[in-house]
């Protein structure tokens, strides 16, 4: 296997998001280019500076959706690469438009997701696929197993799990962009439908539609693009990976925490950053006990104990490790393709220092995990320049 | 049909609201069952009453039939059966 070998410093130079929800009266092609326009806008730069664009999306809404998207913003020339990658299918874009640039191909790119997505319970595999009549072909009854184990292996309390929610409610509160924004207690949290035991209705994300977009340039290539420096935010670390058997006993399901560790850790030796250097994080929380054991993956919590940090307050927006700023997935809904953008475009937000009466005191790095079924992970660690 | 494989059970849960296509019975429980030889398999769990569950416990591997009937590709899928 070869070494990480990054290149150019990567910058964001800019963000947009389309809010997050049920939008029956827009195609995919609405929501993405509803994200793209602000991001560009933000950036400063115009839809034909952009050398290469990667679209992210799980869905099926037609052959080559993005180039069709695009084409509503002019037939510029430049490659526009489709991406699926389940869950991770934005943050795979976004990582694909960083390696183009860190490697000198490119200057400038643009990274976007959009979804569409049914009602119900999300499946994996294809419809006639063995695996649906084995019963286990359901996220929420993955992440249901992964609950239970948990509260066996650590004592923690029902309570400790619904607490996530309740702070992703807290904190969607105050973002204009997320799918739910009503905030409910602990109780109601437990007294909620059940879905799989441990997780109640409420502990489950939902399934949502929306658009992100970001636009990425070379440190170097500032200038040329008149973008202003100040507020672009230094990308620095791009980490994507698949399964991996790495010596963590035999828990290798696809819900296993084991997966992002990986990853983590890459992103740590490629940022010469450690997990005490980190300010804020963006986490797959597709249900309460993954934000849990997501940031213990992370090394910002030993495992077995993110579930006790969390009710001593230290996860919330004033905690000393504020996770899921905007709301996650729990709150902000899951758009498959446009949540792993999503999560770069909080951090940015908050690195700026402009996400308002959700922001997090002196915000100067910030991590974005996000998995995907099939064993995805993908790690970005962003510092304020 | 068993398989003469055992296995323990390392988590498990209890389906209320299953995923679009499921043949079975609802709610219906699902195990994480670890094979002596290490890896892990899903599958539903029968012949045991949900309270009597437990992490830790022996499974063994049988296999039945979907039926086409009920939504199946009559096709043989795995089930444990608590011993």
């Amino acid at each position: 296997m070869s070494e990480i070998r990054p290149g150019r410093e990567v910058m964001v130079v800019g963000v947009g998001l389309h809010p997050f929800g049920r939008f029956p009266d827009k195609d995919l092609g609405d929501l993405a280019i509803e994200s793209v326009l602000p991001a560009l806008e933000a950036a400063g730069v115009k839809w034909q500076d952009v050398a290469i664009a990667y679209f992210g999306h799980v869905y099926y809404q037609g052959m080559s959706i993005g180039e069709t998207t695009l084409s509503k913003l002019g037939l510029t020339g430049v490659p526009i690469v489709n991406v699926e990658n389940a869950c991770s299918s934005g943050s795979t874009a976004f990582w694909q438009a960083y390696w183009g640039i860190t490697t000198g191909l490119y200057d400038l790119a643009l990274a976007f997701g959009a979804e569409k997505v049914p009602r119900g319970p999300v499946t994996v595999t294809a419809e006639d696929a063995p695996e649906r009549y084995i019963g286990g072909d359901h996220m929420m009854a993955g992440y249901a197993l992964r609950g239970k184990r948990y509260i066996e292996d650590t004592g923690a309390p029902l309570t400790a799990l619904a607490g996530v929610s309740v702070k992703a409610r807290q904190n969607a509160a105050m973002n204009p962009y997320a799918h739910r924004k009503d905030i409910y207690t602990v109780e109601e949290v437990l007294n909620s439908r059940m879905v799989a035991d441990p997780l109640t209705l409420f502990q489950c994300c939902p399934t949502s539609e929306g658009g992100a977009a970001a636009v990425l340039c070379a440190r170097e290539d500032l200038a040329k693009y008149g973008i202003d420096e100040n507020r672009a935010v230094s990308i620095a670390a791009a980490v994507l990976t698949s399964g991996d058997y790495n010596g963590r006993g035999s828990d290798h399901s696809a819900f296993s925490p084991y997966r992002t560790e990986p990853a983590a850790l890459k992103a740590y030796e490629m940022s010469g950053l450690g997990p005490e250097d980190i300010d804020l994080a963006q986490v797959h929380d597709a249900a309460t006990i993954g934000e849990l054991q997501q940031i213990e993956a992370l090394h910002l919590f030993p495992f077995g104990e993110a579930w006790q940090g969390a009710m001593e307050g230290r996860t919330a927006l004033n905690g000393d490790i504020p996770v899921n700023t905007d709301g996650g997935l729990l709150a902000m809904g899951h758009p498959f393709g446009a949540s792993g953008i999503r999560m770069i475009h909080e951090t940015v937000t908050q690195l700026r220092g402009e996400a308002g009466s959700r922001q997090v005191a002196n915000a100067r790095v910030g991590v974005a995990q996000c998995s995907g079924a099939g064993d995805v992970t993908t790690v970005h660690i962003l510092k304020k320049s | 049909m068993d398989l003469g494989v055992k296995g323990i059970l390392f988590s498990y849960t209890i389906v209320r609201i299953p995923p679009a296509g499921w043949p079975g019975e609802v709610p219906y429980a699902l195990a994480q069952v670890e094979l002596p030889q290490g890896p892990q398999v899903l599958a539903e769990i029968i012949g045991c009453k949900f309270e009597e569950l437990r992490i830790g416990m022996d499974v063994k591997l049988t296999i039945q039939a979907v039926p086409h009937e009920n939504g199946g590709p009559d096709t043989a899928v795995s089930k444990r059966r608590h011993v």
